[in-house]
C-alpha cells in the first residue's frame, strides 16, 4: 500500500471501476467557474469581493504553514525511527503530556501546522493524550505567540495577565482536552490512523527514504488541503456576512462576554500569531473575556475543526471541541469572577 | 496521484513567485509577514519537484475523481489570485469591521510639534487623552491625508483606512471625518487625497474641515500597519 491509497477514500476503487464519472470534469468546473467571475465585475459587487478577498486571503497566509506541517508530519514518519517512539510512548503517561504540552517552545507550529503533526505522532504511537495535549498547546506556548501576544498588550497594566494568562490557559485546556479524548480515542480509535500504522511503519524500514518523505509530505498536504479549503470558505462567509461590530453589543454583560468572545473566535479563524493584535483593541471586553478569545481560538475555529474532522473523523472532532469549549469557558468564567474579587 | 499533487504545488508556488514580482502581496498581507511569500514560494517549488520526481520514478499513476476534485479546489485560489480582479478592502468591509483603536498598539505615539500627522494619530484621538491634548494644541493645522470615500451625505464623508497586523482577515477600520469646502457628487469607495484644516468636534474627536478633495491613486501598500 502507498502514501496516495491511504488518502484515497474508501469506495473510490469501486467508484473508479465503474468509470462514472471522468476526472477531468472537475477541472472544466473549476475553469468555468472563473471564467463566470472573470465576467462579473466581482469589485462592484461588495460581497463578493469581500468573500474571495478574505478566502484568498486566509489561504496565502496559512496554507505555506499547512505544507510545513506536512512536511514536519511527513519527517516524523521517515526519519524517526520506531525504536525512538517506543521509548516514548513507554514513558509514564503524564511524563508524556508535560512534555508534549512545551512542544511548541522547540517546534512553533500554528495551529494549521500542528494538526498533522499531532496525526502523525498519533500515528506513530504517542499516547493519544499526549499528542492531542501537543495539537492543542503547541499553537499558544510557543516562542512568537507569546512575543506577539506581549507585543499587543505592552504598556498596558494588564500585560502580564494576558501573556502569563493566555500561556496558563493554554497549557490547561490542552492538558484536560488530551486526557478526555484519550480516554475517547482508546475506547474507538480512529479507523483510518490504524490503518495507516501498520503499512507505514513497514515503509520507514524498507523504503527510499525521500521518495517516502516526498509522498507522504504531498499525501498529507493534499489531505489537511480538503479541510483547510472547505474551512475557509465557511470563514470567508462567516467575516462577510456577520458584521464584527455585533459582538460590542454584549461587552458589557459580563456572563456573555466571555462565550461571545469565543464564538468570535471561532468565526473569525485569526492566525494564533496574530489574534492578540487584533483583539487588543477590544478594550470595552474584560481582559477573562480577550483571554477567552486567546484560548479558544486557536484551539478551535472554521478552519480548524474542518481540519479536524479530516484528522479525527466527525465525532471525536466533535468531541474535541465541546472539550475545549466547556473547558475555556468555565476557566474563563472563574477567572472573571477571581479578577472580580481581587 | 504524485503528477496531481505536483501540479497543485507547482500552481502554489507560481502564485506566491507571482505575488512577490507583482508586489499584490500587499492586497492580502501585512509587511510584517511579506516574508511568508518569498520563502512560500521556494518551498512549494521544491515540494512541487520533489512530487514530480516521485511521478516519474512511479510510473503511470490513475487519475481518480475524488483526486481531480481535490487537485481542482487546490488550484482555484491560484486562479482567483491570477485571473480574477479582486478589489482591497472596500466600504462593504467598512460597514461590518471592527474599530481601529489606538489601545491597541502603544506605539502609536502622540504627534510631535513640526511632525506631520498621520492617519493613525488622528483616529487614535478617539481612544488616547494624550493624543487627544496633543491634537488640541494643533487645532486649525493643515492635514494631508489619503484614503477611501466611504458613508458620503450631504455634509462630507468618511475618510477610510484599513489596518491590517498579519492578513487581511484581521483588518479593522479607521476612519476620519471629512467636511469638504465645496459640496459635489462624491463617489463611494474612490480613493482621495483630502487636505483640509483640523478641527475638534466637542468630544476631542479631530475631523478635517473645509477640505478639498481630488481624486488620487491607490496607495502602495492600500492597508496601514499597527502603529506605523
Amino acid at each position: 500500500m502507498t502514501a496516495q491509497q491511504v488518502a484515497e477514500p474508501p469506495g473510490e476503487t469501486a467508484r473508479r471501476s465503474r468509470g462514472a464519472r471522468p476526472a477531468w470534469v472537475p477541472l472544466v468546473v473549476v475553469l468555468t467557474l472563473v471564467a463566470v467571475l472573470r465576467a462579473v465585475d466581482v469589485p462592484a459587487v461588495g460581497w463578493l469581493n469581500n468573500f474571495l478577498l478574505v478566502y484568498v486571503g486566509l489561504l496565502v497566509e496559512a496554507v505555506p504553514f499547512v505544507l510545513l506541517g506536512a512536511a514536519a508530519a511527513a519527517a516524523i514518519e521517515v526519519y524517526v525511527s520506531p525504536e525512538a517512539f517506543g521509548r516514548l510512548a513507554r514513558a509514564p503517561r503524564p511524563v508524556q503530556v508535560a512534555v508534549a504540552s512545551c512542544g511548541g517552545l522547540v517546534l512553533p507550529v500554528c495551529e494549521c501546522g500542528s494538526v498533522p503533526v499531532a496525526r502523525r505522532l498519533l500515528l506513530r504511537g504517542l499516547t493519544p493524550a499526549a499528542a492531542i495535549t501537543f495539537m492543542l498547546a503547541a499553537p499558544i506556548v510557543n516562542p512568537v505567540v507569546i512575543l506577539s501576544t506581549w507585543f499587543a498588550f505592552r504598556g498596558r497594566t494588564s500585560e502580564g495577565l494576558m501573556v502569563g494568562g493566555r500561556v496558563a490557559l493554554g497549557l490547561t485546556i490542552a492538558v484536560v482536552t488530551g486526557l478526555v479524548m484519550a480516554r475517547a480515542l482508546q475506547r474507538s480509535p480512529v479507523a483510518g490512523i490504524r490503518d495507516a500504522v501498520g503499512h507505514e511503519h513497514e515503509h520507514g524500514a524498507t523504503g527510499n527514504r525521500p521518495r517516502l518523505f516526498a509522498e507522504h509530505t504531498g499525501a498529507e498536504f493534499l489531505g489537511m488541503m480538503k479541510y483547510m479549503l472547505i474551512g475557509a470558505g465557511v470563514a470567508a462567509a462567516l467575516q462577510t456576512f456577520i458584521p464584527q461590530r455585533s459582538i460590542d453589543t454584549v461587552a458589557g454583560a459580563t456572563l456573555l462576554a466571555i462565550p461571545a468572545m469565543m464564538a468570535f473566535a471561532f468565526v473569525l479563524s485569526l492566525c494564533s500569531e496574530s489574534d492578540a493584535l487584533f483583539i487588543a483593541s477590544f478594550v470595552q471586553f474584560s481582559p477573562a473575556a480577550q483571554l477567552a478569545f486567546l484560548a479558544f481560538g486557536p484551539m478551535a475555529d472554521t478552519k480548524l475543526s474542518a481540519m479536524y474532522v479530516g484528522a479525527l473523523g466527525p465525532a471525536h472532532a466533535r468531541r474535541l471541541i465541546v472539550t475545549v469549549t466547556v473547558t475555556t469557558l468555565v476557566l474563563c468564567l472563574w477567572l472573571q469572577a477571581a479578577l472580580v474579587v481581587l | 496521484m504524485p503528477f496531481q499533487t505536483s501540479a497543485v504545488l507547482a500552481s502554489w508556488a507560481a502564485l506566491f513567485v507571482y505575488l512577490e514580482l507583482s508586489g499584490r502581496w500587499s492586497e492580502f498581507l501585512a509587511a510584517r509577514v511579506a516574508w511568508i511569500v518569498p520563502v512560500a514560494a521556494v518551498l512549494f517549488g521544491v515540494a512541487a519537484l520533489g512530487q514530480a520526481a516521485v511521478a516519474l520514478w512511479g510510473g503511470r499513476s490513475v487519475v481518480t475523481w475524488s483526486g481531480a476534485s481535490l487537485c481542482a479546489a487546490g488550484v482555484l485560489p491560484v486562479l482567483l489570485v491570477m485571473a480574477v480582479p479582486i478589489d482591497p478592502l472596500s466600504s462593504f468591509a467598512a460597514d461590518r469591521r471592527s474599530a481601529y483603536s489606538s489601545a491597541t498598539f502603544a506605539s502609536v505615539a502622540p504627534p510631535k510639534h513640526g511632525e506631520s500627522l498621520t492617519f493613525q494619530q488622528l483616529v487614535a484621538a478617539s481612544a488616547s487623552a494624550e493624543t487627544r491634548a496633543a491634537l488640541a494644541d494643533r487645532a486649525g493645522e493643515a492635514v494631508e491625508l489619503v484614503g477611501l470615500v466611504t458613508a458620503p451625505d450631504g455634509e462630507g464623508f468618511l475618510l477610510t483606512r484599513f489596518v491590517v497586523a498579519c492578513c487581511v482577515v484581521d483588518a479593522t477600520v479607521a476612519q476620519v471625518e471629512v467636511r469638504p469646502a465645496a459640496t459635489g457628487p462624491l463617489e463611494e469607495n474612490a480613493w482621495v487625497r483630502v487636505s483640509g484644516r483640523l478641527a475638534l468636534g466637542s468630544d476631542g474627536v479631530p475631523r478635517l474641515d473645509d477640505a478639498s478633495v481630488e481624486a488620487a491613486d491607490r496607495p502602495d501598500p492600500p492597508y496601514l500597519y499597527p502603529g506605523g
